[in-house]
């Protein structure tokens, strides 16, 4: 089942003709493109046609691969602009498009931290998760991309630099800014806060103050 | 760029420590394995599937033969005009703008109002519906927007109705094909129907390919090229 053959010789005899060298290929890395296209577009069937469009544009493109880059970083680009390109010209609502994949994914855990036994604690995870991605969802496409790529899916800003084709200092820009605008939209998140937690600090409400007078109606004079 | 290559605050620490438990670890769905396998599927059993050699300083230069035809279009469309015009012997001078002004005056013999669906200026100025592609003035183009392309090549693909819709897919030099190439120059672009259009002013073609499961993919090539320059999944007719 398995095809030894690297990338770049998949890639090569994708262009010479051979039918099934392309889908190897990218069956080799559909999963984290996947996880790209649906991170970036915030939902599945929005992240399914930009994989799609990315898939196509491959396909026919192959030919104009000059081996500057890996193969997988070539891939990864052809997907990104084609999740971009589809956000630009659809206007993709990000706002409304809540990530649905909590569920079915709940049980996969993350890079950080595996996942919590308690059902209490693993909601809170959900939830947690639920949040982030809304942000994300909020932030301008091209920094989110960058930050898919550099924070979630770990990423050298380097090769993030060659796959969405800007500088170096463009990626960085596009991070730090996107991270300043999460840490603003998560403040709900902050250490040491939780989500049904009151905001610390002193409390709003000062004790009662006793009058000096009894009530009731005026004494006669 | 100098504030990005300080060393991260603990709230951006926090941030990346969020994005990286976000991240998705799952593989990719099976509906979209499949959908994206027929996908595969379909792409390679097109028969001139090849991968193109753009030959650029081609292109440059059939794209320079087409700005020079498309403005001797317009100084020949000015002069039928002025030659016409029943008013416009004395009014050589400031006939750069008779069609306009003729226009405005109702005479419709200057230069007949270009067929418009919503009854509109066809031309750049003003708001467009979105639910309208519209008919490019002189060029019989279909009119299709960047920033509404998705909306306007399901219009576009309406209009075309279903006329040879089983075939067009299927055979290779079709009529509308040829029709393309006439148009914009014969390109490589694949199996598909084909449909000249006005491409954000630019002469393009449209290559809707056949609809595989329930949606459907439209290219859009510039004349002259054989790369597509933007690409939409549309849902299938």
């Amino acid at each position: 089942m398995g095809d030894d053959r690297s990338d770049a010789e998949l890639l090569a005899a994708h262009v010479n003709g051979d039918t099934d060298a392309f889908g190897v290929l990218f069956a080799r890395h559909r999963d984290r493109l996947w996880a790209v296209a649906l991170r970036t577009m915030g939902n599945p069937e929005d992240a399914a046609d930009a994989l799609q469009d990315g898939l196509i544009a491959a396909f026919r493109r192959a030919g104009s691969f000059r081996g500057e880059a890996a193969v997988t970083t070539w891939l990864h680009r052809v997907v990104v602009n084609a999740c971009l390109d589809r956000i630009r010209a659809a206007k993709v609502r990000r706002a409304e498009a809540l990530p649905d994949d909590l569920d079915s994914h709940r049980d996969r855990g993350s890079l950080a931290t595996s996942a919590p036994a308690d059902p209490a604690d693993r909601a809170l995870d959900d939830e947690r998760r639920h949040q982030v991605l809304a942000a994300l969802a909020r932030i301008p496409a091209d920094q989110r991309a960058a930050l898919v790529l550099v924070d979630m899916e770990g990423y050298p800003v380097a090769q993030v630099a060659e796959m969405l084709d800007c500088a170096v200092g463009t990626v960085k820009s596009r991070c730090s800014r996107g991270r300043a605008r999460l840490a603003e939209l998560l403040d709900m998140l902050a250490p040491g806060r939780e989500a049904d937690h009151p905001a610390p600090g002193n409390p709003a409400t000062s004790p009662p103050v006793r009058s000096t007078h009894p009530r009731g109606p005026p004494e006669p004079t | 760029m100098s504030d990005s290559d300080q060393p991260l605050t603990p709230e951006e620490e926090e941030v990346r420590r969020l994005l990286a438990e976000a991240r998705h670890t799952g593989p990719t769905p099976p509906e979209v394995v499949v959908r994206l396998d027929r996908v595969l599927d379909d792409l390679a059993h097109e028969p001139d599937r090849a991968a193109p050699v753009v030959d650029l300083a081609r292109r440059r230069r059939r794209v320079a033969s087409l700005l020079v035809a498309a403005a001797a279009v317009v100084v020949v469309g000015i002069g039928v005009a002025q030659l016409v015009s029943p008013d416009s012997g004395s009014d050589t001078l400031t006939s750069g703008s008779a069609a306009s002004e003729a226009q405005d005056r109702g005479q419709d013999s200057v230069q007949p109002k270009a067929p418009s669906a919503n009854g509109a200026n066809p031309g750049e100025a003003g708001p467009i519906p979105e639910d309208q592609p519209l008919q490019d003035k002189g060029e019989h183009l279909l009119k299709v927007r960047r920033e509404h392309l998705s909306n306007d090549l399901a219009i576009t693909r309406s209009a075309i109705g279903s006329r040879n819709a089983s075939d067009a897919y299927s055979f290779g030099k079709s009529s509308a094909e040829r029709a393309a190439g006439a148009a914009c120059g014969a390109g490589q672009w694949g199996r598909g129907r084909f449909v000249p259009v006005s491409y954000g002013g630019t002469p393009a073609v449209v290559v809707f390919r056949r609809p595989v499961g329930d949606t459907q993919v439209a290219d859009v090539f510039l004349c002259g090229s054989s790369e597509p320059i933007r690409s939409v999944t549309l849902p299938a007719p």
